[in-house]
């Protein structure tokens, strides 16, 4: 039997959705509001449309990214992620198409820059820049 | 009687009123979500916008200049020939490794090459049939040595 005064094991779940659903709703909105949910798609589509870019270049090539706003980044598959950090409610994401045998699946916390670059017929992903032939 | 029982118990009176809450808690939520992103005009919205075209025009690129899809490379020189078709290259095989994806997440395209009385159609493995866009692209083929004009009939489908 439950005293007067004790909280129920319903009500702490209650109040721990509560603040879920909370934190999420303020979440989405900051990011609508300060426009920056653009700024990450604008990152990602970017990112998707140079890697499609270099696909269509006959030789070696390399784009140097440094506008990243303080942003990470998470390349798998055939999909880009730009966030704030784990939690990020509001990631921009936009898809690429492969070429050859590349298999994305690379995290970039914070970087300073992000270099795409097309070598040998595979998309490769690094901070620094290649040394082309 | 089981029910009134039921209606006039304090805990499933509290349940009640508690769904009720939620469902209106979750009607106004929703609703602030809309009107927040409503009363917040944003340009920026425009800025990421890419230019019609542009995506489906780097797609094709891709095809046709591509040593790793069908543009013709010289062996000897290594010199990529742009918007020459290796004819040895159309194939399933070498469009599957060119446009590496199964997800209709991207443009899916089915590609038919008129050159003489021979005529190809190959598709990426997203194609779904459904036709969106369709151009003709004239195109040279490299055959066996022999130089020749073709035409290259692409049809787009859009990304879902």
């Amino acid at each position: 039997m439950q005293k007067r005064g004790e909280i129920s094991l319903w009500f702490l779940i209650e109040l721990v959705g509560a603040f879920l659903i909370g934190y999420m709703a303020v979440d989405v909105s900051v990011a609508y509001a300060q426009q920056t949910i653009y700024e990450k798609l604008n990152i990602a589509k970017d990112l998707a449309m140079q890697i499609n870019t270099l696909s269509s270049v006959s030789g070696n090539a390399y784009i140097v990214n440094r506008n990243l706003h303080g942003y990470s980044l998470y390349f798998s598959g055939n999909r880009v992620e730009v966030f704030k950090d784990n939690f990020d409610q509001s990631k921009g994401v936009y898809h690429f198409v492969k070429i050859g045998g590349t298999n994305l699946d690379l995290r970039l916390n914070n970087p300073n820059q992000v270099v795409i670059s097309k070598i040998d017929g595979d998309i490769k992903i690094s901070e620094e820049i290649p040394n082309l032939k | 009687m089981k029910v009134l029982t039921i209606l006039s118990n304090k805990k499933a009176d509290m349940s009640a009123r508690k769904l009720i809450f939620y469902c209106v808690v979750g009607f106004v939520l929703v609703a602030m979500f809309f009107l927040i992103i409503w009363l917040v005009y944003s340009n920026k919205s425009d800025i990421s916008e890419i230019p019609i075209g542009l995506e489906n025009y780097l797609m094709v690129q891709r095809f046709l200049n591509s040593p790793s899809c069908f543009a013709f490379q010289d062996k000897d020189s290594n010199r990529v020939y742009q918007w020459t078709i290796d004819f040895k290259k159309f194939n399933q095989d070498m469009l599957n490794k060119c446009y590496n994806e199964e997800t209709t997440s991207v443009k899916a395209y089915r590609l038919t090459l008129n050159y003489g009385n021979k005529k190809i159609t190959i598709n990426t493995r997203n194609w779904e049939g459904f036709l969106k866009k369709a151009e003709t692209k004239n195109v040279i083929i490299y055959d066996e040595g022999k130089i020749q004009r073709a035409e290259l009939f692409i049809e787009t489908q859009d990304a879902k």
